[in-house]
């Protein structure tokens, strides 16, 4: 740093000196100028010049020496006092969240935003999550005209619901998607098939609800879940033969137990969606990807 | 711009610097690392961890920086592929791990930051002579809690990583004319603690 740094904008002539400085240097002339540079002088960032009238400065003035001296001993005890580090253990830690999700950025303007782990973690970027199915049933089956647009639910609301106050969300589905609570035999009979997490749920979880609901375009289960802290996740889960998208909303594909998932992130939680042979899964509620990996290991297919 | 003063390192593998490797195998290095290649990240990872991992826990404290230096890690090797070789791998990722630990300490509620300042102040009223006996150590982290992560990270890199003031501009995202006034105001603001914590240079 010499007389023509760049930092000449943050200076000026007749600013008001540090309180370090003050006392001791006079706000004028060579003075300013070291009481501005005093860190560029020690850092042995200043011009051959401007260093000879530092030190002469210094010579001078027993208060700039004092700082120079008290400014160095602040830097030999932070380096005296700091520690060696072991980042083995984080590597550890790491390797297994990178082994559990590949992550796979999908588009440009998913790999600008950061997640809860990896891309995106701007919980505040997601208003709506696009439910887009195909029905394959029989009775669905002549439907495809219905418009994306008419199948959307409100992820946002989902999403800040599930974890505190789950009774609210599903309630709020049930309404919109005239549902009803159901026994599993007979939420089987009425999709026509038993939901992969009819059999068995990870370890940790409970079920505490089913509901089916019936969506524009398909009919769906909605099984309540909850954790042994208390806390809740609802998984869906359609036949159906068209992914799940989420509309323009940011998401990021990845491998969990060997399957592509396509996940979705809002407010510190998680919303996954894959595909099971026919079946479409998705879960509102994550808390992260262990517990996601959890999931799609346990809901494997069962009589497709 | 001078050459930054040197010998302030500390031991330890920063000394396995990345910008030592020729450029065709760093790059084969960052398309292995963006392609999953775990080998290849963990490489990476060897070369960066100890600087990054340092400046993170100067940033947002010992209680926090293993989680997030996995942040970091992840968001690395998620947006390695986005790294053009305009800077060095090593201070491209620096800035990445500064900004995310300034994020995270922005995170932390204006509430818990006034009640931990209260239990400090307290503390120092009713222990004064407990504060007095602390080994040096003990009192830098306390002056350390006392300034910004802004000035934690400027001094860090400063007094401990040795750089200089272009590179410390660099990750920062500052003028470097900048650079020597925000030292000046962080050790002032870090003499000032020590001393109020019993510290004599």
């Amino acid at each position: 740093m010499g007389n023509d740094e760049k930092g000449n904008d943050e200076k000026g002539v007749g600013r008001q000196l540090p309180e370090w400085a003050s006392g001791c240097c006079a706000p004028l002339g060579s003075d300013s100028f070291f009481a501005d540079n005093l860190s560029a002088y020690m850092d042995k960032e200043i011009g051959e010049e401007d260093r000879r009238h530092a030190e002469e400065h210094c010579n001078h003035c027993e208060n700039c020496r004092v700082m120079v001296s008290q400014f160095r001993s602040i830097g030999r005890l932070m380096r005296e006092s700091e520690q060696r580090v072991n980042t083995d253990a984080v590597w550890e830690q790491v390797a297994v969240q990178l082994d559990n999700a590949q992550v796979v950025p999908i588009s440009t303007k998913t790999t600008n935003r950061s997640w809860v782990y990896a891309i995106l973690a701007t919980a505040a970027s997601i208003a709506l999550l696009w439910l887009v199915v195909r029905d394959t049933s029989k009775e669905h089956r002549h439907d495809d005209a219905h418009q994306h647009s008419s199948l959307a639910v409100d992820f946002q609301e989902v999403f800040r619901l599930t974890k505190t106050e789950p009774e609210a969300a599903i309630a709020m589905l049930v309404a919109k998607y005239q549902g009803q609570e159901m026994s599993r035999t007979a939420a089987t009979d009425y999709l026509g098939y038993e939901p992969a997490l009819f059999k068995s749920v990870p370890e940790g979880f409970a079920r505490v609800s089913t509901h089916v609901l019936n969506m524009p375009c398909c009919k769906c289960s909605a099984t309540r879940c909850v954790r042994s802290d208390g806390t809740s996740l609802i998984v869906f889960e359609h036949k159906d033969e068209q992914p799940v998208w989420f509309g323009d909303s940011p998401s990021i594909e990845t491998q969990c137990s060997g399957t592509t998932c396509k996940i979705i992130e809002s407010a510190g939680q998680i919303a996954v969606s894959w595909k099971n042979q026919d079946r479409q899964l998705t879960i509102v509620g994550a808390n992260d990807l262990t517990e996601v990996n959890q999931w799609v290991a346990v809901a494997r297919p069962i009589n497709p | 711009m001078h050459q930054p003063a040197s010998s302030n390192e500390v031991n330890g593998p920063t000394d396995n610097r990345l910008s030592t490797l020729p450029r065709k195998e760093l790059e084969t290095w960052v398309t292995n690392a963006a392609s999953g290649s775990r080998e290849y990240q963990k490489r990476i990872y060897e070369m960066l961890a100890s600087r990054v991992y340092r400046v993170i826990r100067k940033i947002v404290g010992p209680n926090n920086a293993d989680d997030v230096m996995q942040d970091f890690v992840i968001q690395l090797f998620a947006k390695i592929g986005q790294f053009r070789f305009e800077s060095t791998l090593e201070t491209w990722a620096h800035r990445m791990a500064v900004n995310q630990s300034l994020q995270y300490l922005r995170k932390l509620s204006r509430e818990d930051q006034r009640v931990r300042n209260v239990a400090f102040s307290t503390n120092m009223v009713e222990n004064p002579k407990l504060q007095r006996q602390a080994d040096d150590a003990e009192v830098l982290h306390l002056a350390m809690d006392q300034i910004s992560g802004e000035q934690r990270a400027i001094l860090h890199m400063k007094e401990i990583e040795g750089l200089g003031y272009g590179d410390i501009a660099n990750i920062l995202g500052i003028p470097e004319g900048t650079v020597g006034s925000r030292l000046n105001k962080a050790r002032n603001d870090l003499k000032n603690s020590l001393i109020h914590l019993g510290w004599e240079a």
